[in-house]
């Protein structure tokens, strides 16, 4: 039983560098995450799936150069195959399961400015999902969380050329969603 | 420079693929040009509302769970390649058992919603283990709008719904299978009951089972003990 015991403990202490690896890009990953799929349950499930994939891989993070870049596309492409998976899911979860809004504390606007914001947001985040996929996660990425473009080009790897044009034909359909949604948005 | 080509080359000025050069180019016509201002001004105010969207925070301790987690789904997912195999035939013959009743309980041949109560099943999962539950819907036609409701024991969660205990949508069904996954874990060593239940605006069924969550550690020694 002795013996047995030490294995379990080798077992359990074998990947003790993973959360101090990992822990320091979770954040953004969450924030990754909530971009791509617009609700905090799913970003969560979307790194809780991600951490899980990774632990075996523990010493080969170790050696990656630049981490934090290496995970978001880690994350995106993960996102991508598990959309993929619910479209061609045989039970649709089509209302009130990951598609509500969440609220979210707004310190510094009083009431009118919060709930003005409030539909702002909602009509911005509206016509966001209706793009494609690779539509709102390249705005997501490069829109919203700042990923410059030489960093997606190695994400991705996507050619600068392509990768503007893609920018580019994504903006554009988000404004007419955007004009197809309101005769005028003030941000 | 041309009113159109500087409109197409707003996005490269936002982000910074111009050369100093190019940028005076630019300049010296939004000088005497409003249209292509008011371009420039309603392409900046859109970033600044993409980046100023908000992100509520994660659930608390998320961070800490969700490393914690990872560490546990791999210790079991080590489990000697025996006892691995003993525990995924045990699970699989459980849960095969409750798509059984589910299917053979819900909807009957002419579609008449059934009204015996067969004993309940039961399925165990190991304490901090994701394990995913699969129910079978057999409809005999397509239905529309049909409302899948769960009430979760205190001692579980459905991954990526932390501290929901009563969850509840509309969906489709095809004629024929219809499966759900539900990844449930579990939260303490506690045996309770799940409730599942489906239906229209006429009729509904419900489906119960004890969901038992076990010590993964102890299970582990105790298999290995009797090698």
């Amino acid at each position: 039983m002795k013996n047995i015991f030490s294995i379990w403990q080798a077992r359990n202490t074998e990947n003790t560098g993973f959360e101090e690896l990992l822990a320091p890009h979770i954040d953004r990953l969450y924030r990754l995450g909530y971009r791509f799929s617009g609700n905090r349950h799913d970003a969560e499930d979307l790194v809780q799936e991600l951490l899980v994939k990774l632990y075996p891989r523990s010493k080969e993070l170790g050696n990656i150069e630049k981490l934090g870049p290496w995970l978001s596309k880690s994350l995106y492409h993960l996102f991508i195959d598990q959309a993929r998976r619910v479209t061609n899911s045989p039970v649709a979860l089509a209302e009130g399961i990951g598609v509500e809004l969440e609220a979210v504390a707004c310190v510094n606007a009083g009431p009118d400015e919060y709930m003005l914001r409030q539909q702002q947001f909602t009509k911005l985040e509206s016509a966001l999902f209706n793009l494609n996929f690779d539509q709102r996660t390249l705005i997501a990425m490069h829109d919203m969380e700042g990923y410059t473009l030489p960093e997606l080009t190695s994400m991705l790897d996507t050619p600068l050329g392509t990768l503007k044009s893609r920018l580019h034909r994504a903006r554009a359909s988000l404004r007419e969603q955007l004009t197809e949604k309101q005769d005028e948005i003030h941000y | 420079m041309q009113c159109t080509e500087l409109q197409q080359r707003i996005d490269d000025r936002l982000d910074k693929q111009l050369s100093e050069a190019e940028c005076a180019e630019m300049d010296t016509h939004l000088e005497h040009c409003a249209d292509c201002r008011c371009a420039v001004v309603e392409e900046e105010q859109l970033r600044e509302a993409l980046r100023d969207m908000p992100i509520p925070d994660a659930s608390a301790g998320f961070a800490a769970r969700a490393l914690r987690r990872a560490a546990a789904a791999n210790a079991f997912n080590h489990q000697p390649v025996r006892n691995r195999a003993f525990m995924g035939g045990f699970a699989a013959a459980l849960v095969a058992g409750i798509v059984l009743w589910f299917v053979s309980g819900v909807y009957g041949p002419n579609g008449e919603i059934g009204t015996s109560q067969p004993q309940l099943a039961e399925l165990s999962i190991s304490l901090h283990e994701t394990r995913r539950v699969k129910l079978s819907f057999n409809a005999p036609e397509r239905m529309e709008k049909v409302r899948v409701s769960l009430v979760l024991p205190e001692h579980v969660e459905l991954e990526g719904y932390p501290g929901r205990k009563q969850i509840a949508w509309y969906t489709n069904l095809r004629k024929g299978d219809n499966v759900l996954t539900l990844p449930l874990a579990g939260l303490r060593s506690e045996k309770g009951v799940f409730i599942a239940q489906i239906g229209t605006g006429k009729a509904s069924k419900q489906l119960r089972f004890y969901l038992n969550v076990e010590q993964a550690g102890l299970s582990t020694l105790e298999a290995e003990g009797s090698v």
